[in-house]
């Protein structure tokens, strides 16, 4: 049964299907990311009202920006890999995670030690 | 023969930030949200810090003697170096798949504190998620060899082309791009279902 399913798989599966299949992977993995990204920020501009501080501003723009350029990315740079589409939402996410992790984790343990 | 450099040092700071994300997750559930001290974790700091080490000595000094052990089918040189690095997706998978975990927990624990359920803080032991964790690794890293096993067995007694035998490895690749595409989308649905959790609160407060 393995044997002819990986036999299948080896004569059928070509670098075309490949290259069409890659596409549609990274088009629902972006999405996905997108989409963790936008509530990671709705997180930290929560926490920052909570704290007092201003709303988030520049990093919902850039946010905003990756994902206009995104779909022209995908089509123009078929070769990309998912890391080189995604380095500036990376970027959004590691600079959230420093500018407003520690006021969060303070939140949540305030809020489990309530 | 061998990965190019480029490769190896994305394939070694892809690991550490997965395995920082894991230590962080860890860190957070049980030293501060559960309060279990930093020493009951010696073990899983063990595994980690030793299989990191492992795998940079791997990378860097034994990829030749990895790939001429394999080295077997004669002109199958390039599968050996493919063979490696599905090893380092195969684990993204599974330190991903392990964050999941923790964050569905830390999820759960948060939202039981905030509806005002009964919060037991030794409902799950360091050694219950140990097990879950090394359960989950298992099962990946089987089906990795299992799966390139089969391959290798396929290509020489069908006397495939190196070709079909690139092909079944490509779809390995496509097998991991599922499951990581699984995997984000549940950790993206954790985070929106933490953001209206807090935002209920908040609101109610």
């Amino acid at each position: 049964m393995m044997d002819k399913i990986l036999l299948w798989i080896g004569q059928n599966f070509t670098s075309d299907v490949f290259r069409l299949s890659t596409m549609v992977q990274e088009i629902l993995w972006s999405s996905a990311e997108f989409f963790l990204v936008l509530f990671c920020l709705r997180i930290a501009n929560w926490v920052r009202i909570r704290r007092g501080k201003r709303r988030i501003v520049v990093r919902y723009m850039l946010f905003w920006c990756f994902v206009l350029i995104n779909p022209y990315l995908l089509l123009t740079m078929p070769g990309a890999t998912h890391d080189q589409l995604m380095l500036g939402n990376f970027t959004i996410l590691i600079y959230t995670a420093i500018s407003e992790g520690r006021d969060g984790i303070a939140i949540l343990k305030g809020i489990v030690d309530a | 023969m061998g990965i190019p450099f480029d490769t190896k040092f994305m394939a070694l700071s892809w690991t550490t930030g997965e395995l920082f994300c894991l230590v962080f997750l860890r860190w957070l559930l049980f030293d501060l949200l559960l309060n279990k001290r930093l020493r009951q974790q010696t073990a899983f700091f063990l595994f980690c810090g030793t299989g990191y080490v492992l795998l940079v000595c791997i990378l860097y000094g034994g990829t030749d003697i990895f790939c001429r052990w394999l080295d077997i089918y004669g002109s199958l040189g390039w599968f050996c170096t493919s063979l490696l690095w599905k090893f380092f997706v195969t684990l993204w998978v599974g330190i991903e798949g392990v964050c999941v975990l923790y964050a569905l927990r830390i999820y759960h624990l948060v939202k039981l504190r905030l509806i005002g359920g009964k919060f037991d803080k030794n409902t799950r032991t360091t050694t219950h998620y140990a097990l879950v964790t090394a359960i989950f690794l298992l099962i990946i890293f089987a089906f990795y060899s299992f799966y390139h096993f089969n391959a290798i067995h396929v290509f020489q007694k069908y006397g495939l082309t190196t070709s079909n035998l690139n092909n079944m490895s490509k779809f390995y690749l496509r097998i991991c791009g599922v499951l990581f595409i699984i995997i984000e989308w549940a950790i993206a649905v954790i985070v929106f279902k933490s953001y209206v959790l807090l935002k209920r609160t908040h609101e109610r407060n």
